[in-house]
């Protein structure tokens, strides 16, 4: 059964179309990356297979739910990793008493794995560490990652291996991977 | 209702929010000693609601969830509904509407004459909520549906407002003033959050180039 199923996915707003017809079908263990001529087509691609943002056509299924009918249903299986700008200071614990409490985790036993997410991400910046660690948390079934580090999806590819891994990349980002260029797909038109 | 999921958003709002709160309640402090110049009772009403509503859009506008740094993502990501988020993201600035409301009478009795009733600024941040209710909707809106979302939040104030000043001025009873302001605010706000909450389900928020 495949976790993420996006066929034909288009994403419009107003008269522009910032995600192009986009078709990726991934599987409960499978990793892979799509990189897109934009950076905000990549952040749209990865917002669409986290079931964020609905698209305009075609059809997107997560873990055989509908984010636009089920996105709660959505977005237990999915770990998304927003595209880190900023560094900002906050502090393990907060962070990961936060996520434990948006989505209704054990608080110690969140802190308890989140203080060992980090302690395997120990080689990545803490920023990032902290970020991968907090997306992980819940143990999703689906990763996905908007323009990932080369470290950060090394290391999500790592500790998300029963997981599938979703990473958009944009035009400027260095892909990893090999196998990208039968799914560069995504496009944007002003 | 999970309660820990909203106590966790507002806790993150009041960490974003401080400087803007900061700021807020300053200017609220100086209105409420210039408002003192109007001297009569409508105009002063009319004035302090118009503060309020502006109050209401701002806080509004800084209430939405950060597009940087670590929390980025997270609370879109969240399995919540949009009600639930709503309902939790409409607590802080509340908070901060009924502290710049009394951040202006506290700047009448600070360093004013002291001769503007309180009931006035009741009244007041009665508005001021009603107006949030409504302005917490301007952000997902766009173009034109933006400014009349933020002229139906004016809107609302000024009724909840006004009714409570006809009845404050006809009967002279303030319980009586607060309960017509009331009566507009709670069905206001109550359609008003509810709306907020379909908007949050159907919000598609971009990522940044």
């Amino acid at each position: 059964m495949a976790i993420l199923d996006m066929r034909k996915a288009t994403f419009r707003r107003g008269k522009s179309t910032l995600l192009d017809s986009t078709t990726i079908a991934l599987n409960a263990t499978e990793h892979t990356d799509l990189r897109c001529t934009t950076n905000q087509a990549a952040g749209i691609a990865a917002r669409l297979a986290a079931g964020i943002i609905k698209c305009s056509s075609g059809v997107v299924f997560i873990g055989n739910f509908d984010p636009k009918i089920q996105p709660v249903q959505v977005k237990r299986l999915v770990g998304f990793l927003a595209h880190q700008r900023a560094r900002e200071r906050i502090s393990a614990q907060a962070y990961f008493s936060y996520r434990a409490a948006l989505w209704e985790l054990e608080r110690e036993a969140a802190l308890l794995r989140g203080a060992e997410l980090l302690q395997r991400f120990a080689g990545l910046p803490f920023d990032q560490a902290l970020a991968l660690a907090g997306a992980l948390l819940h143990r999703p079934r689906l990763v996905v990652l908007d323009r990932p580090s080369e470290g950060v999806r090394a290391a999500a590819a790592d500790a998300a291996h029963d997981a599938a891994l979703f990473a958009a990349y944009g035009p400027a980002d260095r892909v990893a991977r090999a196998d990208v260029a039968h799914l560069e797909t995504a496009g944007s038109r002003p | 209702m999970r309660s820990t999921a909203t106590l966790a958003i507002a806790a993150a709002r009041i960490r974003s929010l401080r400087p803007v709160v900061f700021v807020l309640v300053l200017i609220s402090a100086g209105a409420g000693i210039g408002v003192q110049a109007l001297r009569e009772p409508v105009p002063l009403l009319l004035t302090s609601l118009l503060f309020m509503s502006a109050v209401a859009i701002a806080i509004a506008y800084a209430n939405r969830p950060p597009l940087q740094g670590p929390l980025a993502g997270v609370e879109e990501s969240a399995p919540l509904f949009g009600r639930e988020r709503a309902r939790a993201n409409a607590i802080v600035p509340g908070a901060v509407v009924l502290l710049c409301a009394s951040a202006q009478y506290v700047g009448t009795r600070a360093l004013g004459h002291g001769t503007v009733p309180a009931i006035l600024f009741l009244l007041s941040a009665i508005g001021g909520i009603t107006a949030l209710t409504i302005a917490l909707s301007v952000p997902l809106r766009s173009r034109w549906n933006r400014a009349l979302y933020a002229a139906l939040a004016i809107g609302g104030a000024l009724l909840s407002g006004g009714l409570a000043a006809f009845v404050l001025f006809a009967t002279r009873s303030q319980a009586a003033a607060t309960a017509a302001a009331l009566a507009v605010a709670l069905p206001v706000g109550f359609v008003a959050l509810r709306q907020y909450g379909e908007a949050l389900a159907r919000y598609d928020p971009l990522p940044g180039a």
